[in-house]
């Protein structure tokens, strides 16, 4: 479905992806990486929207750029807002149906349609002026499928959504995926995507860190590095038999001895040698802190493994 | 089907922009000579000699008023949907950007149109047995001429410098389009306001003008200022349309 | 009900000084402008208009010692600047005509090049200024902060004459120490003392309502398209509507050869009457009556409250539409 080869793309000199290699069947992927990681350069080099600095971009067989018959099978919802204040959601998205070259009572029955699909139906003929963050989300979600395209790509598209449109758009993506379509699903949370798909793909300063499923990556957290902090009164008394292990990295004490933090390189021997110390030395621990959250610790894990420190 | 989606832009275009303030300017613009030749009338100016009168509405409607007018519509097409950050979601269309561009230049033209024709007539109204059907079918053929050219000359501008768009277009069209007009050179020739000011004359038939002033009015003859506007206005079209389909626009606002 | 803390209310440090507060908003939105690589190419050619005045002076000054540099200057002053008494006065006592030729030359690229530069720069930089702001929410950054309305404006607006002094100002005023140092002795700044005062009170003629036109067309719109497009209008549209309605009815003297549009001998024309129709005619006759070289006979005060008039309306109207955005 999706094909990059040794994709490069530069904006004078500034690196907006390097040395992409990938090779996607049709399916769900989510692409997970912080802003600024070249999330959004990489689909607009898949949109056709920009042209690779080196390599090669195929998606269905062909390049994209100025592609007309590949395009009529792409839908994108871009994280950017859209504004048209006097125009109503369903002229907006029968205008952009129309300019697939549906006949004009293809494109208002489609339009219709979508808009049904993502609960916009009673406030299609609004104009878009008077609507809030969220209905103009589900407006982009609608002008994205109402054409059917085999492949739609959504970025960051829950901005905006409420939990119940948040739920209510996991439920249409979970369905576009059953009726056999492909999606790409770029963001920077990564609970939103494992609802959708367990296929990820992380980016990050440009570059494909890894890809995978959800499965992969919790197993490759669990045996990568961390850092977990422990406060309490008597947490300087760890530091000992923490620094006779070989499993440890560094650590370091802080704030007048009560905040102990600590390198992993085996979190699990950790987890493991800890609750004896605790007990045989009667200390007291009030907090355990694990890494800061899931993505940083995936991410932190895979630079480390790829600058070659694991 | 190329030509249902230009109409299809173009409904959409006109209904996008049938706001009030867009309504108001529109107003503004068509009213401006109206009331500029009202006043002259007030103020008794004498209709004879009509070629000073001709000149001055010449230069009041297809010139300023259809610079004008074309300066806010077709000027900033792709500015205005890279401002709003809606570019990218025309641009993913089969048709998004040659078919939409096309659309917006005809939508710039209509609406520079209607205002060009209304003030016009208006005018020639105005300035009553002086003015007569044939300044007015001349004016009106240099408007529909103007409109076409100008627009697809601004469309270039909008595409080529799509971050300082009206400012260049302004900056062209003081330096070249009068500036460069009035220099009795090659250069002059290659500007839409020389073969419009040509025709103007030789439609006229206003020998003294012309003989007094021939790098103003020019002394070809009026299918060469025909053919010259024609295939400027298509030369310039083909070069927006190339620049369109080959640049990679941003698809979010920079800087 | 608990009182969130925003951070900055129980900062007991010192605060700068009420006044100073704009010069953070000019900052920030000069650096912005800076970086744009058109504007700083803008600036530079801007600057080039200067070399005509810059040689005028140089050779009256020069011509003490050359007096065939005279001549040049009396041609100059004379054809383009359409002041043959001038030129006739300085062929016959250099001296005497000094204070006058200076002011001509300031005030000639104050009022051609240079108004159409800034036309074009204010074009350039002011319809961003408060729109951007408008469109992404940013002005409530601002008011969240110990910052007032005409703070904000004072800041905003003084980008824009940041800017403008860059290519007004600071180049009128480097024109006339040229022509001190390259003057014989001191003694012409006795002569002259007065002249950077003038360019000063031009250039705040010329900076201050223009500024606030622009701003008011920003304040006004989301779209930057909008206001420069009113702008540029408000230019153009006033110019042509002067010299239409000036010269349009005038009785036509004999035609010269030259050509049509610049052979006409035009016999009592009232310069003044539709003065107040075009920015560009209202403050040339301001600056002209500053620098002491008004020759259209009309009275200066109506332009003069004009401008006035339009500083005051636009800075209320500026003011107005972003307390309107602020209020709940």
């Amino acid at each position: 479905m999706i094909q990059l080869h040794h994709v490069t793309k530069l904006y004078g000199e500034v690196i907006g992806v390097n040395d992409l290699c990938l090779d996607m069947q049709p399916g769900a992927y989510g692409l997970v990486g912080p802003n600024g990681s070249g999330k959004t350069t990489l689909i607009n080099l898949l949109t056709g929207q920009l042209r690779p600095t080196l390599g090669a971009v195929k998606v269905f067989g062909e390049p994209p750029s100025n592609n007309r018959k590949l395009l009529r099978r792409l839908g994108l919802c871009p994280a950017t807002d859209v504004l048209y204040p006097n125009v109503s959601a369903r002229q907006w998205v029968s205008y952009l149906v129309s300019l697939h070259g549906f006949s004009k009572h293809e494109s208002e029955e489609l339009a219709v349609q979508s808009l049904e699909h993502v609960g916009m139906l009673s406030r299609m003929d609004r104009p878009m002026g008077e609507y809030s963050l969220g209905m103009r989300q589900r407006a982009k979600i609608a002008q994205a499928i109402a054409h059917q395209p085999d492949l739609i790509i959504l970025d960051e598209p829950y901005n905006g959504l409420d939990p119940v449109g948040r739920q209510q758009m996991s439920d249409l993506l979970k369905r576009w995926v059953g009726e056999g379509k492909s999606l790409l699903f770029a963001s920077h949370v990564l609970h939103e995507i494992e609802s959708i798909t367990s296929s990820f793909l992380l980016i990050y300063g440009g570059r494909l860190l890894a890809s995978g499923t959800s499965e992969e990556l919790e197993s490759f957290i669990s045996e990568a590095p961390q850092q977990v902090t422990l406060v309490g009164e008597d947490v300087a008394e760890l530091v000992a038999d923490l620094t006779r292990q070989s499993w440890v990295e560094s650590v370091q004490l802080g704030d007048n001895r009560t905040k102990l933090k600590v390198a992993l390189r085996d979190p699990a021997a950790f987890y493991q040698a800890l609750p004896a110390w605790i007990n045989g030395k009667s200390i007291r621990v009030d907090q355990l802190q694990g890494s800061q959250s899931n993505l940083t610790a995936i991410f932190d894990a895979l630079l480390r493994n790829h600058r070659g420190e694991v | 089907m190329i030509v249902r989606v230009i109409w299809e832009v173009v409904k959409f275009e006109l209904a996008r922009s049938l706001t009030f303030g867009r309504g108001m300017i529109w107003v503004l613009l068509v009213l401006f000579p109206i009331a500029l030749v009202g006043i002259l009338r007030g103020l008794d100016v004498p209709l004879e000699p009509v070629e000073p009168w001709g000149i001055m509405l010449y230069f009041l409607v297809p010139e300023v008023m259809c610079l004008l007018a074309l300066l806010l519509w077709a000027t900033p097409v792709i500015s205005t949907e890279i401002e709003g950050q809606t570019w990218g979601y025309l641009a993913l269309r089969p048709t998004g950007r040659l078919e939409v561009i096309l659309g917006k230049y005809f939508t710039a033209v209509i609406w520079s149109l209607a205002a060009t024709i209304c003030s016009t007539t208006v005018c020639i109204f105005l300035m009553g047995s002086a003015g007569g059907f044939r300044l007015w079918m001349v004016m009106v053929v240099l408007c529909i001429l103007s409109s076409f050219a100008h627009a697809s000359l601004y469309l270039l501008i909008g595409v080529v410098f799509h971050k300082r768009t009206i400012v260049t277009a302004v900056f062209y069209t003081g330096a070249v389009e009068y500036g460069l007009s009035f220099v009795p050179a090659v250069a002059n020739k290659m500007t839409i306001n020389y073969r419009l000011r040509g025709l103007l004359s030789n439609w006229m038939d206003w020998e003294e003008a012309r003989s007094a002033a021939e790098n103003v009015f020019g002394s070809e003859p009026s299918w060469m200022h025909l053919g010259v506007l024609v295939l400027m206005t298509s030369v310039l079209l083909v070069c927006t349309l190339a620049r369109v389909r080959w640049s990679e626009f941003p698809t979010q606002q920079v800087g | 009900m608990p009182i969130h803390d925003l951070g900055y209310r129980p900062w007991n440090g010192e605060k700068c000084g009420r006044w100073l507060r704009p010069r953070f908003i000019a900052a920030s939105g000069i650096a912005l402008v800076w970086r744009r690589k058109w504007l700083r190419l803008m600036l530079m050619l801007a600057w080039l208009p200067i070399f005509v005045p810059a040689i005028g002076i140089f050779a009256f000054e020069y011509s003490s010692t050359e007096p065939q540099m005279l001549q040049f200057v009396g041609n100059l002053v004379g054809g383009p600047l359409q002041r043959p008494d001038l030129a006739m006065q300085l062929l016959a006592d250099p001296d005497s005509a000094r204070h006058e030729v200076w002011t001509l030359l300031i005030m000639a690229f104050f009022r051609y090049p240079q108004l159409s530069a800034m036309v074009l720069l204010v074009g350039l930089i002011a319809p961003m200024l408060i729109s951007y702001d408008l469109r992404s929410r940013a002005y409530l950054m601002y008011f969240s902060r110990p910052l007032n309305v005409i703070d904000y404006m004072l800041g905003k607006a003084s980008v824009v004459w940041f800017f403008l002094s860059m290519i007004v100002t600071l180049p009128a005023l480097i024109l006339y120490l040229i022509g001190v140092m390259l003057s014989p002795d001191l003694s012409v700044v006795q002569q002259t003392w007065d002249i950077p005062i003038r360019i000063l009170s031009a250039s705040v003629v010329l900076l201050v309502p223009t500024t606030i036109v622009a701003m008011c067309y920003s304040a006004h719109t989301s779209e930057s398209r909008y206001a420069s497009f009113s702008w540029f209008a408000t230019w153009i549209l006033g110019f042509v509507a002067y010299q239409i309605l000036t010269f349009m009815g005038t009785n036509f003297g004999p035609r010269r050869r030259r050509g049509f549009v610049d052979g006409l001998l035009l016999e009592s024309i009232d310069y003044d009457r539709w003065r107040l129709l075009s920015p560009y005619h209202a403050l040339g006759k301001v600056q002209a009556s500053i620098f002491g070289l008004d020759t259209t006979p009309g009275s200066v005060v109506p332009s003069v409250l004009l401008l006035i008039a339009v500083t005051i309306v636009g800075a209320w109207l500026v003011r107005r539409k972003i307390l309107a955005l602020l209020s709940i």
